[in-house]
């Protein structure tokens, strides 16, 4: 059920979600996008070059899983900006967890909008992606 | 593969041309998980006023990143991309990537390069509005 602008408050954290993205999803993503690189699908690459145990997960595709949260959460509510900084990289096949907060409820013009700050943790903790965004809802 | 034109402020950007295909949009909702039905179904689609299916704002930044990825090589990174999603892509209809330098900064150690960027349709519509920084190493 998408959350509505009543049900929101200043400070409320979103929900968290837990996803581990398989190295088949990554092919699939890079094949539909044209994303290109060894440090996405070639484990020797990463280990030898990048210094990571593994490949690691495009940016843009972790942009896409932020996008799909705010979706489940906002429904059909319009996301009206989407700011992502990308920190850290994740690795295939580990669990990452999606959250956020809500930061501003504000009206202007007649609409009503909702600002958050998203994020995206790795399993010891750590901030791999900060974001922001805005929710406008009808 | 497409290169950085010289590198001067106003420089044409190479044109990239793409028809995303109905299976690329299923391949990337199988990648990422979104199960919005007016991404694959096209009479769900047409009752929210929409002609079809449409390619996800998700996946047109995937398309842009990819196609920056492959101007900032050897040597670069991109470092900046935003963009406006202001009309919907169809499946299958041919899309172009295009887009012009727009200010170079040179340091001691890199160029930071400051691009427009936008995908139009084939009536030449843009569809997505962008603006994007490539930072570069000296060696270009």
């Amino acid at each position: 059920m998408p959350l509505s602008f009543e049900s929101l408050a200043e400070g409320a954290e979103l929900p968290n979600q837990q996803r581990t993205p398989s190295t088949e999803q990554v092919l699939a993503f890079c094949d539909a996008t044209g994303t290109r690189g060894p440090q996405f699908l070639d484990p020797e690459f990463a280990k030898e070059k990048m210094g990571l145990p593994g490949p690691i997960i495009p940016g843009n595709m972790k942009q896409g899983f932020l996008d799909q949260y705010l979706r489940r959460h906002f429904g059909a509510h319009a996301i009206t900006r989407l700011q992502l900084n990308h920190r850290r990289p994740d690795l295939h096949n580990v669990e990452m967890t999606i959250g956020g907060e809500v930061t501003k409820l504000r009206e202007e013009d007649g609409k009503r909008y909702a600002d958050l700050e998203l994020h995206i943790d790795n399993p010891q903790g750590d901030r791999s992606v900060r974001g922001a965004a805005t929710i406008a809802f009808d | 593969m497409i290169q950085l034109p010289d590198l001067h402020e106003g420089a044409p950007l190479p044109e990239l041309r793409l028809t995303p295909t109905s299976a690329q949009v299923r391949r990337f909702l199988e990648a990422t998980g979104f199960g919005i039905p007016i991404f694959y179904d096209d009479q769900a689609a047409r009752e929210t006023g929409l002609d079809r299916a449409i390619i996800p704002a998700e996946m047109k930044s995937g398309l842009l990143i990819s196609y920056l990825r492959q101007l900032a090589q050897p040597n670069g990174n991109l470092i900046r991309l935003q963009s406006a999603f202001r009309r919907p892509d169809y499946h299958g209809d041919p899309i172009t990537i295009s887009g012009q330098i727009t200010r170079i900064e040179t340091t001691e150690t890199n160029k930071t390069i400051h691009l427009e960027l936008r995908i139009t349709q084939t009536n030449n519509t843009p569809s997505v509005r962008s603006s994007a920084q490539l930072l570069l190493r000296p060696s270009r």
